[in-house]
């Protein structure tokens, strides 16, 4: 069939993709952890049923963001809008406010999202190497939600969710290369370069 | 290249898509051939201003329609289109 | 103390020695120094041979328009070649190289090129070296070749470190000189968000080390303080970073040199960093290069610029010479003759080409006690590895001459503005008449770009400080931002007025060098403007002068000069050769980062990637995703593996991943109605619980990917793609959403990675599932074809859909891909008993490839659902998109493709990619068309494989060929239907 050499196999990490466990680096300026897959849903609307979107969710006690890039933190779970018409829900679970009148639509990634936080002192200095967004001007300021390419080319949502905290997220089959890509960067983080 | 969002503000150009030309028509479901070919292969392709259609492809997904100087790259204005086009949904 | 060193304080630490080798031989320097400072001190001159004369050079230049002191650094495959010496600071253990030269340095016997001079000028490739036979250049290249170049690159992969970062800022000022320093400072002052940026490993730029008087303090004071205050202030000072490039968007490129050497300690540091900085305004203040004067032997070691003179003093404390001779044509160098004569170095000369000179030049010749000749050139220096003497004559007497003895001349040809950066963007430089120099022309910026210092037109310190603090200022007002106070520096010595006169081009001599990385002399110049090449852009790649690392620093501006006498054009027309980025090299391994080897892209595993791989799986990669390509037993090869593999799914059954699969939730009230436009084929009528393969088109009628879509329910769909094609698809769906029909109801969303996808396919395949999921009905009656069923489990629910692409009885099961491996597991035990054995993509293959079935190879974007025998997938009912365009009849003619099978008659392999021909391997003949997927078949003990060929083609009942020029194969084929086994479909009705 194909004439291609196949490349030599993927060395495993010692954890799993997706399996639970944590999985901390790093020291007291700034570390990464491998978070377990949690709930985590989409929810999706339309422009002339935002409303009744956001009202059937309120009624579920979930507070909802109300422009693109804001974010609900809270210590259940955070509610992010990502787009003028789809929510992230991650650790809530919208699921009980499907109203059945075709308004909205929700759509279950429990399983398919990888997660990783990294926080610290020096955490925005970290998150700042993986997005082309001015992380140290007056916005975008936490509780804010970005999406964005990353300098990996891993597609990455990134909840800045306090000064010195980001949870990371990115589509599962890409867990253990960007998992592997975080290490060597916190690897080499400590470089003092001012002379 | 940035490109300034407005959902997601300013991005550098490799997290976008282009589509094409705006001004390109996109025709009704049943007219004739010949329009669909105009729609598919006509261009006028200018040295300059330029009206054009951006994906914001790793980012919010939305769609936007750019005026941008296809000799400087200078872009004159951004304007969200398609489902959530400006001045609803917000 | 070497006594090439003075005792004054400088940049350099007499505390702190620092040891590294040359050339092998050890030498010390101390912390502070650069290579070419440290060589310098020890007594070295001889540097390095240039590129094509292999002439010994040293040290021309103070900083990056070094030309031919170019070194190696370290071994093996951290071995950095083609650094000038005099950016490199040293460090302990440092193992420097000299380049260019075979066996050594001094004694390099390819300096022989010199006598072939003639031979080697402009242009030399085009005009000699041609006979006597047309091919006899390719026996002269290797040679000509292996004699030539610069430094020698590593083959080993680099292991070290580099990282990427992303800067920020209000203003991005690129140049830490006094100028740059003076307008941080105003910046800063007034709250902005500074970023100053500079390639050296110290502030104050080409002045650092100097104690000249500014406003009344000592300049290196000055400096310091500055520094410090905006430290204070705030700004972010990046030394040893090189603004490489200015790109659209206020994005600037740069490289910041954290070390030159791995590190030794065991942690992996970052050697470079690549920092992608996005300003709101930004500042050029990159200062001015010397230009060199133009006589013979100007290139010998111990002939430098005249302020790297001065500068190695004031920075270094080493004395460039013990008979410094300064050769000037402007009134520049009398600022660095008093400075060395200060220091209590010995400026034996002034020569000065001029005809007079200001009283202020004269009383400063008489003061340091130089003899004085104005009105002279030098004609020629003397010395075979060093210069030793210059041979100097009066210019409107030539018979008026002088030997001096000289172990150090010091040239001066005028100042030439930094401005490739404005040139990046677009703005050609101007000829400035006052200057004699070609500036960034003022009223050609955009609003957001500055300039201050040489670039802007000023090149005494006053000036320089004054205009780079006016520049921060106006980056203040237009951000709105409360200005600073403002400040009005002055200077004891300046520059001392007066501007620069070009040498008259017939007194000169031919061999006079120009650009000194590339060899390239006066003559060149001269014969070049006679064959015609006389516009910069063709001089430039005629003669390669301004090519190489060196980008014509030392050269661009002497060559313009010239061409101006050659050729009487104006200098004012004259447009220098359009500058790119980067500035100066810079390593591929910084602009890469992390991205090399298994990270060169992002990888995909799937859930089940684990089993796989502790299978010892053969792994292949498909796109960014790793699929197991065949699962070898020992002993096994691939094609015995896959044999096995694709023969046990039709006799019994196998399972294989297919979670790559690209998965798409459709969702919402008018989810039917979209996928009933964008697939050529009926949808809207596809109950719930049953699946449907779809054809979905390009706006022109190509065939764009093909799948399944599963009904969930009333108003929830999960369509399936074409791995390769799964973001393409989205993308597709998105677009028609957005720009064809935005009042739809429906919402797209990704979800490859929540589910794992396994096909269970073969004869007992049914009774596997039915021990697995015991308590479920799996009969014909319960799931018929393309019927989908979902199993609610306690972890989640599990997806069954009876699809095949094998053509066996087949089930695709999908679960949560948390759930992935241990479903899968459990399929495999309970299929034991059935003889269940796991398959790769090359069996994979192998199977659809025998019913001739449609995949990547086939759907490359060029072929329409006609070209595929998918027309009958065509609904005649309904629109559907892409619909219009097939209505073109060129896409039925008799040149369109047909898909065919392909039986290879003497049972040799056929390869993909093969044209499919007429001829026989002599004279093939015009393509019929080709050959798009191939392999063994178990089924049938055959070589096969699919082809689209021309239906013209296919009318003639003459035998056909897949031909393979490039690898000089050519098989007989024999052209079958591409429904090679079972093709009414019976196996998957069972």
């Amino acid at each position: 069939m194909s004439a291609v050499e196949p490349m030599k196999p993927v060395p495993p990490l010692t954890t799993e993709p997706g399996k639970a466990g944590l999985q901390q680096i790093g020291n007291n300026d700034v570390a990464a952890m491998r978070l377990p897959p949690g709930r985590f849903h989409v929810v999706t609307a339309w422009p002339d049923s935002l409303d009744r979107c956001s009202k059937a969710l309120s009624r579920l006690g979930l507070e909802v963001p109300e422009k693109v890039g804001d974010a609900i933190v809270t210590a259940e779970g955070s509610a992010m809008r990502v787009a003028p018409g789809r929510w992230f829900f991650d650790g809530l679970d919208p699921a009980p406010a499907a109203d059945g009148s075709e308004q909205f639509v929700i759509t279950d990634l429990s399983d398919g999202m990888a997660m990783f936080s990294i926080h610290g002192e020096k955490a925005t200095r970290l998150a700042q190497k993986l997005i082309m967004v001015d992380l140290s001007g007056d916005r975008p300021a936490p509780p804010v939600v970005m999406q964005t390419g990353s300098s990996h080319g891993i597609g990455l949502t990134m909840l800045w969710s306090e000064r010195n905290q980001f949870k990371l997220f990115c589509e599962r089959s890409y867990e253990r290369d960007f998992w592997h890509m975080l290490q060597t960067e916190l690897a080499e983080f400590t470089i003092d370069d001012t002379i | 290249m940035i490109i300034d969002c407005p959902c997601c503000g300013r991005r550098p150009v490799s997290e976008f898509s282009y589509i094409g030309d705006a001004e390109a028509a996109k025709p009704d479901m049943h007219a004739p051939a010949a329009e669909w070919v105009k729609a598919v292969y006509t261009r006028t392709n200018p040295r300059g201003m330029h009206l054009e259609h951006w994906q914001h492809l790793h980012g919010c997904r939305q769609f936007l329609k750019i005026q941008r100087d296809t000799l400087t790259h200078e872009i004159f204005s951004v304007e969200l289109v398609g489902v959530y086009a400006s001045g609803e949904g917000e | 103390m070497t006594s090439f060193r003075i005792d004054k304080p400088s940049g350099v630490d007499f505390e702190k020695p620092v040891n590294f080798t040359f050339d092998g031989r050890t030498y010390r320097g101390f912390a502070g120094d650069t290579v070419a400072s440290a060589l310098l001190a020890n007594g070295v001159h001889l540097f390095g041979r240039s590129f094509k004369y292999h002439q010994p050079r040293g040290v021309m230049g103070a900083h990056v328009e070094e030309a031919n002191a170019l070194i190696t650094i370290g071994r093996g495959a951290h071995a950095e070649p083609n650094l000038q010496a005099t950016t490199i600071p040293v460090t302990e253990g440092m193992e420097v190289y000299s380049q260019n030269r075979w066996p050594s340095l001094k004694l390099d016997l390819l300096s022989i090129n010199q006598l072939a001079a003639p031979l080697l000028s402009a242009g030399f490739y085009y005009k000699t070296f041609m006979g006597p036979t047309k091919r006899s250049w390719m026996l002269y290249e290797p040679f000509i070749r292996r004699a030539a170049g610069l430094g020698a690159v590593s083959t080993s992969p680099d292991d070290q470190a580099y990282e990427k970062d992303h800067r920020f800022c209000d203003v991005l000022i690129i140049g830490g000189g006094v100028t740059g320093i003076a307008a941080g400072l105003a910046a800063a002052r007034s709250g902005l968000r500074v970023i100053l940026v500079d390639d050296r490993n110290v502030w104050g730029g080409q002045m650092a080390g100097v104690d000249d008087d500014l406003s009344g303090q000592p300049l290196d004071q000055w400096i310091s303080h500055s520094i410090r205050e905006l430290r204070e202030l705030g700004a972010e000072l990046l030394s040893r970073t090189t603004a490489f490039g200015v790109y659209d968007g206020h994005v600037h490129g740069a490289v910041q040199r954290l070390a030159d050497v791995s590190s030794h300690d065991g942690v992996r540091r970052p050697l470079q960093r690549f920092l992608k900085i996005v300003a709101k305004h930004s500042i050029l203040a990159t200062g001015a290069f010397e230009n060199p004067m133009l006589f013979r032997n100007n290139s010998l070691p111990g002939v430098m610029l005249a302020d790297t003179a001065r500068h190695f003093m004031d920075r270094f404390s080493v004395a460039c010479g013990k008979q410094i001779v300064i050769y000037t044509n402007n009134d520049s160098a009398y600022g660095a003759a008093r400075r060395l004569a200060e220091a209590g170095l010995n400026v034996a000369a002034l020569i000065d080409t001029r005809p007079s000179v200001s009283a202020a030049c004269q009383s400063l010749a008489t003061h340091i006690g130089a003899s004085h000749l104005v009105g002279w050139q030098v004609e020629k220096a003397h010395g075979r590895h060093r210069v030793k003497a210059v041979s100097v004559c009066k210019i409107d007497d030539q018979r008026q001459k002088q030997r001096i003895s000289s172990d150090c001349l010091a040239m001066s040809g005028g100042w030439n503005p930094v401005v490739h950066l404005a040139s990046h963007m677009g703005m050609a430089p101007v000829y400035s008449e006052p200057m004699g120099a070609f500036i960034v022309d003022p009223d050609n910026l955009p609003s957001h770009c500055h300039v201050a210092g040489p670039v802007a037109g000023t090149l005494d310190l006053p000036s320089c400080v004054n205009g780079g603090f006016a520049a921060g200022m106006e980056v203040a007002r237009q951000l709105g931002s409360t200005p600073p106070d403002p400040i009005e520096a002055t200077a004891m010595h300046g520059f001392i007025g007066d501007w620069p006169m070009k040498a008259d081009v017939e007194t000169l001599s031919e061999k006079a060098m120009l650009d000194f990385q590339n060899d390239v002399t006066l003559g060149d110049i001269k014969l070049a403007v006679v064959e015609g090449y006389s516009a910069t852009e063709h001089l430039k790649r005629y003669t390669t002068l301004g090519m190489g690392t060196d980008q014509g620093r030392t050269s661009n501006i002497n060559a313009i000069s010239l061409l101006t006498q050659l050729t009487g054009q104006q200098i004012e027309n004259i447009r220098p050769t359009r500058f790119r980025p980067p500035f100066t090299p810079i390593t591929l391994g910084a602009l890469v980062g992390h991205h090399v080897g298994d990270h060169a892209q992002p990888t995909r595993l799937t859930p089940m990637h684990d089993w796989h791989a502790a299978q010892g799986a053969m792994m292949v990669p498909v796109g960014l995703w790793w699929r197991p390509r065949a699962y070898l037993k020992p002993g096994e090869t691939l094609r015995e593996a896959y044999i096995r593999e694709a023969g046990n799914v039709r006799e019994n059954v196998g399972i294989c991943d297919v979670s790559t699969l690209g998965k798409i939730a459709v969702q919402g009230p008018d989810a039917g109605v979209f996928l009933d436009r964008v697939y050529t084929n009926n949808f809207a009528t596809l109950p719930v619980g049953k699946a449907r393969y779809g054809l979905m088109l390009r706006d022109d009628g190509m065939v764009l990917d093909d799948g399944t879509s599963w009904r969930l329910g009333e108003n929830d769909y999960l369509m399936t793609t074409t791995t390769g094609g799964a973001g393409a698809v989205m993308q597709h769906l998105e677009r028609l959403h957005n720009l064809y029909w935005p009042d739809l109801r429906v919402s797209f969303v990704s979800v490859t990675g929540q589910w794992a996808g396994m096909s269970v396919a073969g004869p007992k395949s049914r009774q596997v599932l039915g021990k697995a999921f015991s308590g479920t009905d799996f009969s014909d009656a319960a799931l018929p074809i393309m019927g989908v069923m979902s199993i609610k489990t306690a972890s989640g629910t599990i997806l069954v859909a009876r699809l095949s692409f094998s053509g066996e009885l087949a089930y695709e099961v999908f679960c949560p891909a948390c759930m992935g491996t241990e479903i899968w597991c459990d399929l495999l035990s309970h299929g034991a008993d059935f003889g269940i054995q796991p398959y790769g993509t090359e069996a994979l293959g192998a199977l659809r490839i025998e019913k001739g079935h449609v995949a990547g190879g086939e759907l490359d974007g060029r072929v329409s659902p006609y070209n595929l025998r998918l027309d009958g997938m065509l609904s005649k009912k309904k629109w559907f998109f892409g619909k219009p365009l097939l209505e073109r009849d060129g896409l039925y003619d008799d040149d369109q493709y047909r898909l065919v099978g392909l039986i290879s008659e003497d049972r040799q392999p056929l390869q993909a990619g093969a044209h499919v021909v007429f001829g026989d391997k002599a004279s093939p003949g015009p393509s019929q068309g080709w050959v798009s997927s191939v392999t063994y078949s178990p089924s049938l003990d055959e070589e096969i494989g699919l082809a689209l060929v021309k239906k013209r083609a296919l009318e003639k009942d003459t035998g056909m060929y897949a031909a393979n020029p490039v690898a000089g194969i050519h098989r007989k084929v024999r052209i079958v239907s591409h429904h090679f086994l079972d093709p009414e479909g019976h196996r998957m009705r069972l």
